[in-house]
């Protein structure tokens, strides 16, 4: 019953705060706004611009496939995504033990791995389906714009899931700095630095395969099945939500929730 | 119900407790008496198992308090200084969710019954962002009471509300006491304490300085105060040859006002006799005997 109560009152808060619409209308945008971008505004643009300039050096500097859109879009979220992902819930455990809030949960018996797992449960859910649905949404739209080129739905099925769980890493990680400390907008800050500097060390020493970005380097591929590597990358993602998880518990027991 | 020995605290160098005793029988109505930055609120963190001590023993209910990882496991309630909730939450819902967080099921009718006795039934479709500081102290009481403990924590429930929301929480205080709930209360609202407890501890700088049942305390403390209130304001040497009678023992001026703590109640015929032999007009004179605030400041100033 505690459990469930967490839960729902995690989902009233995603609701009621409009955690889930911001999240939900910023990737959306992204999705919807990459095919417009490329098959409306930016052949326009380049037309004013270069007046002279040949159809095929045109489409050369434009994106008019559907792979291209969606990779396009990948690419996106990664850059403008991870901020509002990181704004929207830098307060998930920060602002809670800056405003108190949960010091009456805990003294009637609320369990610290419940407050910190029915937010990853909740918060980590709707990352992975808005992340889906979105990719989705770019799928279509794009395949309407420039015609359908990927077979199947499956293989952005998987991209939208892999980059869910990416996110979901994400998430796990502003839970972990929430409970180092109290000041969201520096969680927020710390949680985008390290999104961005370990996604270009793995570029820079070529081991993306062993670190959670490779998730979405595996997502941009687009491909039906598997490859080996999918799978230790998912296992090392998975790895360490589970030891951020554990380590916000271990952190949030040992905080004195009345400290001033 | 509560037993502590020897509790000591650091905050870096700061010694924010020091050795710190007391008891708490069942059924006390305790006042935990400080000014503000005595401790008061560290100790209670720490009886509420919500904040670690450096050393000592702190039994709750049984239960060690300073070992306690969840502070659920002690079975009392608790009412910060300053309760915070989800703004976005009703109370209505607020109460439900501190209920199931302890693994109960909804019970409406016993919401409805704390949301009836906190005066809140009326606003219990409302967001708790909008209540006033008195409603929200009054949310907080009736959470503390969700999982009907017999010991309650209450700090400062009263220190930050005006004259009408103090009343109503001196009135859910004393509703607590005769339901035969254990009730400790932290407090530098002096009057509070006189009005509704019957055992008084005093925190000086974080060291219990005075621990004992309330008419005891006034008791040991009886020491009569003369109020003189004069005419004109009295020179410097008229209250030096004042502190010179041998029967007082302090001298406090309030302008035209003289506050004076005498060794005994024969002390007013000799004052009487020096302001006519001085041929003071007096305009008022009463006796009055030292309150709990006299006593408080007096172990204040002792330190």
């Amino acid at each position: 019953m505690s459990m469930t109560s967490t839960l729902k009152k995690d989902f009233m808060d995603g609701i009621r705060n409009y955690k889930f619409l911001i999240i939900f209308a910023g990737f959306m945008f992204f999705a919807l706004l990459t095919p417009i971008m490329n098959k409306l505004v930016l052949p326009g643009l380049l037309k004013s611009q270069f007046p002279g300039m040949d159809q095929e050096t045109m489409n050369s500097m434009l994106v008019t496939t559907q792979i291209g859109n969606i990779r396009g879009y990948l690419g996106d979220i990664f850059e403008i995504g991870m901020i509002i992902v990181s704004f929207t819930f830098c307060g998930a455990i920060a602002m809670e033990i800056r405003e108190y809030t949960l010091i009456l949960p805990v003294c009637s018996g609320k369990r610290y791995s419940e407050i910190i797992l029915s937010k990853m449960i909740v918060f980590g859910l709707s990352l992975i389906l808005v992340t889906t649905v979105s990719i989705l949404s770019n799928y279509l739209y794009s395949g309407i714009l420039f015609g359908f080129e990927i077979d199947g739905v499956i293989p952005v099925l998987k991209a939208g899931i892999l980059q869910g769980l990416y996110m979901v890493f994400i998430l796990s990680v502003i839970v972990f700095l929430g409970t180092l400390m109290r000041n969201q907008i520096i969680v927020g800050l710390l949680t985008l630095i390290f999104a961005y500097v370990s996604r270009l060390l793995g570029n820079l020493l070529d081991i993306n395969g062993f670190t959670p970005a490779g998730l979405l380097i595996e997502a941009e591929k687009l491909e039906n099945g598997s490859a080996a590597g999918l799978y230790i990358t998912t296992a090392i993602t998975i790895g360490l939500i589970v030891v951020f998880v554990a380590a916000s518990i271990l952190k949030l027991r040992k905080t004195d929730l009345t400290r001033r | 119900m509560i037993n502590v020995r020897g509790l000591n605290k650091h905050f870096g160098n700061f010694q924010a407790l020091k050795d710190v005793n007391l008891n708490v029988e069942k059924g006390d109505i305790y006042g935990f008496i400080g000014h503000n930055g005595a401790g008061k609120s560290t100790t209670i963190s720490i009886l509420t198992g919500l904040a670690k001590a450096d050393s000592g023993t702190c039994i709750v209910n049984g239960k060690d308090a300073c070992k306690t990882v969840n502070p659920s496991d002690l079975g009392i309630g608790y009412l910060p200084e300053d309760p915070s909730f989800y703004k976005w939450m009703t109370a209505r819902e607020t109460l439900i969710y501190l209920l199931e967080s302890s693994g109960k099921k909804n019970n409406p009718v016993k919401i409805n019954e704390i949301l009836e006795w906190v005066g809140l039934e009326e606003s219990a479709g409302r967001k708790v962002g909008g209540f006033s500081r008195g409603m929200k102290q009054r949310l907080g009481i009736g959470a503390a009471l969700i999982n009907d403990p017999q010991l309650l924590f209450l700090d400062e429930p009263s220190s930050a509300l005006d004259p009408e929301g103090r009343g109503d929480v001196l009135r859910l205080i004393k509703d607590l006491r005769d339901m035969g709930k254990t009730v400790f209360f932290s407090t530098h609202i002096l009057s509070d304490v006189e009005r509704i407890c019957n055992k008084v501890g005093i925190l000086v700088n974080g060291r219990i300085v005075k621990e004992d049942r309330l008419e005891v305390i006034q008791e040991e403390n009886i020491l009569p105060i003369y109020d003189i209130e004069t005419d004109i304001a009295l020179k410097n040497n008229i209250v030096e040859d004042i502190e010179k009678l041998k029967c007082v023992k302090k001298v406090q001026t309030f302008d035209k006002r003289i506050q004076v703590l005498t060794e005994s109640h024969e002390c007013g015929k000799e004052l009487y006799r020096f302001f006519s032999d001085k041929d003071l007009n007096v305009v008022s004179f009463n006796l009055r005997k030292n309150d709990l605030e006299d006593i408080f400041l007096e172990e204040v100033n002792k330190k």
